[in-house]
């Protein structure tokens, strides 16, 4: 990745016009900073994100690596000073955008970000609504599912591991609370497997509609559609 | 909807002895962002969860060893990358540019 990405001309040119930070996770005894990694809310390996002169994280790459993609997680970041900017100045519909941003940037935990929602939800718009309960879902999904890895890593039973992780998916399924992003297939793949496994054709087809609304048209995702409705139609046969 | 929140609120604070434990635990992902939410899949973060405890852990020596090496491969020269987190924050205050961040790891391939 790092000698496809950051060893070409372009690269080299355009960060000219940014602080390139590199940070290295060694698992060294006393490094300065070692666990800013974790601080900045990361899981996986490589991530990158846009900062601020105070080190707050305004953006996370999703994109593509390689400048296009890291051009528009820096656009990304800028929309978002201009966005805390407004905030402070009294805009109270760029507060709320702003508190949406938080969510989605998981500036905070899932309970803090459901307090603050419940004081600020009458006033959202439906839409900023919506998209605050996704991400709200999201941050509890990643709460929960580090949570069932460190019971793994702590010597959890394989089968009763198995056990947690589909019925906390179901869950998150039949309560409505469907993370936002990716994270969504997690669930839906885990509702798909489980159904077949039960041959339960309404979960299944459930789930199809769920998923059908999330990743029609995505890249990733979209395509897997047919290859569900095929599972479905012979589910049914 | 406020009492699904609170509801919502208070599954989280059930779950929060768990919480508490992750913060120990070590990256368990895939290559990239995006994908690390699509791809962990129990039996996945199963056998990540066993690879991580396999084998004998690499000692202080062996880890500096590991972030040298890292440090010197070709790419880190072709740009002007800050490795020093308060140097970046201090350039970036003075500049008025944001920092773009990467992250990675010398510790395991």
């Amino acid at each position: 990745m790092e000698s496809r990405a950051f060893s070409q001309d372009d690269f080299a040119e355009w960060s000219k016009n940014h602080i390139a930070y590199l940070h290295v996770s060694t698992r060294l005894d006393g490094k300065k900073h070692e666990g800013l990694f974790k601080e900045k809310g990361f899981r996986g390996f490589p991530s990158f994100c846009v900062m601020d002169a105070s080190g707050q994280v305004v953006a996370k790459h999703a994109g593509t690596r390689d400048v296009a993609g890291f051009t528009a997680t820096v656009a990304k970041g800028k929309d978002y000073v201009a966005l805390r900017e407004a905030a402070s100045s009294g805009d109270s519909v760029a507060k709320m955008q702003l508190f949406v941003k938080d969510l989605e940037l998981g500036s905070m935990s899932f309970a803090r970000g459901s307090l603050k929602f419940a004081v600020l939800e009458d006033e959202m718009p439906a839409r900023l609504q919506r998209e605050a309960k996704a991400h709200l879902a999201t941050l509890l999904f990643n709460e929960i599912q580090a949570g069932l890895i460190a019971k793994s890593r702590a010597g959890m039973d394989r089968a009763e591991y198995m056990h947690e992780y589909e019925t906390t998916m179901l869950e998150f399924f039949e309560s409505g609370n469907i993370p936002a992003g990716y994270a969504a297939n997690s669930v839906l793949s885990t509702v798909f497997r489980v159904a077949q496994k039960r041959k339960d054709t309404e979960l299944f087809a459930k789930a199809l509609d769920v998923f059908k609304a999330r990743f029609e048209g995505d890249q990733y995702y979209g395509r897997r559609i047919a290859q569900y409705e095929r599972q479905l139609e012979s589910m049914r046969q | 909807m406020k009492t699904r929140i609170l509801t919502g609120i208070a599954a989280g604070l059930l779950i929060a002895p768990t919480m508490a434990q992750s913060e120990k635990a070590a990256p368990t992902t895939p290559k990239q962002e995006q994908k690390k939410a699509q791809k962990i899949q129990p039996v996945k973060a199963m056998r990540l969860v066993a690879g991580g405890q396999a084998g004998k852990a690499p000692d202080q020596a062996e880890l500096k060893q590991r972030f040298e090496a890292k440090m010197a491969e070709a790419w880190i020269e072709n740009a002007n990358w800050e490795t020093d987190y308060d140097k970046a924050r201090a350039a970036a205050k003075e500049s008025g540019k944001l920092i773009f961040a990467y992250f990675t790891r010398s510790y395991a391939p």
